[in-house]
């Protein structure tokens, strides 16, 4: 279970960088972070806004693999990272 | 008809006249799109059709560079009159000629289209100016043109202001003015940091370009994929590669010292319908003399966090706004990026990662093998590497210019380069 900020700050930032509506991302959570457009640049703005938006330290959100398959793992992912 | 160069196109600019004053025939990119047999005669009727079309639409594409007070602008006088060359040479010898030729922005030459029909190495070549678009925006222009053949719109907005507005750079011109202040900050320790591998004080010249173009397989692919997952991870692919390409270079020339990286990265939003415009930001990540040597997998993460770092920053924007604000920023960066006229691997060497083709598999009816890339780059530091993806796996091609091709020859560091990626052990390696 994830609290609410976290997905929102997951999904806000996943939406600016693909250009996609947030509610048309949520839509899609399940489907791959590559199928949606995101690349090695992409990623590193977006984990760079989810530490800023959630206070986390600088450099500090470095998910394994397994929470980079889709924008669902990712919001588990960062709770994961969060909690530790 | 006028229309200010953003930042991106005023790098390039920059970079053409450093090509040119090096003997160079201008700052030039190339796609060579491999076909597995000749076009029928009526496909190249087609494409000539379109080409013209593309001509006609987008007078962008006709567009002569001049600079005044304000600095420098694009000159839009009428539809670009476009024609599709027609040879009976091979792709490869085609393409040469046109890299070599050169494509003069000043006059309005930007952008070159050939067919080569010769039925051992046939294809198709687009050559243009850098000052235009980048490889992706001139790849989905190719891959539009099967449509223009048959009376579609390219759809182009290319007279509106925003079109070639870079991503990130703020439009609020204070908001802007504080960004590209804030680019000292950058700038300043990349200043203090050695430059790299100077080998001498000899200039090196843009011209010849010596060219090798290595295509994986799927085999290979995976195996660079597997070993790549296992060094950086997901979504990190670029650090993997550059990795490979400094242990590569130091495997040949020795380790004479830290590398420094100038990347060029994607900045399209997608979907991004802007395709003849430069949407891309500049990295410059360092290495380590002799870390990739010793460990690649450790140096892959170690340029993973300096691309974190250096994104963290935001250093991509506040440069580009630096380029657009201050007149000296483009000139000095571009020449920190090229090693400041040091011979040799002063700079190390370009790299780009162009990422998947985005053409299809079949085009005008022709089976497409491929799309190889090239570019023609300055003397200093004369060696790129251009990685992509396509139907083929990963590929990759290596140009050298002037004398350091003759002590670098591309195809043996070609495959130094595929022999880091795909063979040479390290801790962590599957």
């Amino acid at each position: 279970m994830t609290s609410l900020p976290i997905a929102d700050a997951v999904y806000t930032a996943l939406a600016r960088q693909l250009n996609l509506p947030q509610a048309q991302l949520r839509a899609r959570a399940g489907e791959g972070l590559d199928a949606l457009g995101l690349d090695s640049h992409g990623l590193m703005r977006v984990l760079l806004e989810i530490e800023q938006t959630l206070g986390l330290p600088a450099g500090g959100l470095d998910l394994p693999d397994q929470a980079l398959e889709s924008p669902a793992t990712m919001v588990e992912g960062v709770a994961a990272a969060a909690r530790t | 008809m006028r229309q200010r160069l953003s930042a991106s196109d005023v790098f390039h600019r920059v970079v053409d006249c450093i090509v040119r004053r090096d003997g160079g025939s201008g700052n030039l990119g190339q796609l060579r799109l491999r076909l597995r047999l000749p076009l029928a005669d009526r496909a190249v009727d087609d494409l000539a059709r379109a080409w013209a079309a593309a001509g006609q639409e987008a007078w962008i594409l006709g567009a002569s560079s001049g600079a005044g007070l304000r600095g420098a602008f694009w000159r839009m006088r009428g539809p670009a009159r476009l024609r599709c060359e027609r040879s009976i040479a091979s792709l490869t010898a085609l393409a040469d000629g046109h890299l070599a030729g050169g494509l003069d922005a000043a006059r309005g030459d930007l952008v070159r289209l050939g067919y080569a029909s010769d039925l051992h190495d046939p294809g198709v070549v687009l050559t243009w100016n850098h000052q235009l678009a980048d490889a992706r925006g001139m790849q989905s222009l190719l891959a539009t043109l099967p449509r223009l053949a048959h009376g579609a719109r390219l759809g182009q907005r290319w007279w509106e202001g925003a079109y070639r507005s870079d991503a990130e750079v703020p439009a609020d011109p204070a908001a802007r003015g504080r960004s590209a202040r804030a680019a000292v900050d950058v700038l300043r320790p990349l200043r203090k940091r050695g430059m790299l591998r100077a080998t001498g004080a000899q200039r090196n010249a843009a011209l010849p370009l010596r060219l090798a173009s290595i295509a994986l397989g799927d085999e290979d692919t995976a195996r660079c994929d597997a070993r790549q997952r296992a060094a950086t991870g997901r979504f990190s692919e670029l650090p993997f590669l550059l990795a490979g390409v400094a242990a590569a270079l130091e495997s040949i020339c020795g380790v004479g010292g830290d590398l420094l990286f100038p990347v060029a990265v994607d900045q399209r939003q997608l979907p991004d319908e802007r395709l003849l415009a430069n949407h891309h930001g500049f990295l410059m990540l360092g290495l380590a003399g002799g870390l990739a040597t010793a460990d690649l997998g450790e140096a892959g993460r170690a340029l993973k966090s300096a691309h974190r770092t250096w994104v963290g920053t935001g250093a991509t924007a506040k440069l580009l706004s630096a380029i657009s604000w201050f007149p000296w920023t483009g000139s000095w960066f571009a020449r920190y990026q090229l090693g400041f006229g040091r011979s040799g691997l002063a700079a190390s060497c370009l790299v780009s990662n162009a990422g998947r083709t985005l053409l299809p598999e079949r085009w005008f009816g022709g089976e497409v093998q491929g799309v190889d890339h090239a570019v023609a780059l300055p003397g200093n530091p004369g060696l790129a590497v251009l990685f992509h993806r396509d139907a083929r796996g990963l590929g990759f091609d290596v140009v050298v210019s002037g004398q350091l091709g003759e002590r670098l020859r591309p195809t043996d560091f070609a495959q130094a380069v595929r022999h880091q990626l795909i063979e040479r052990p390290f801790p962590g390696a599957p």
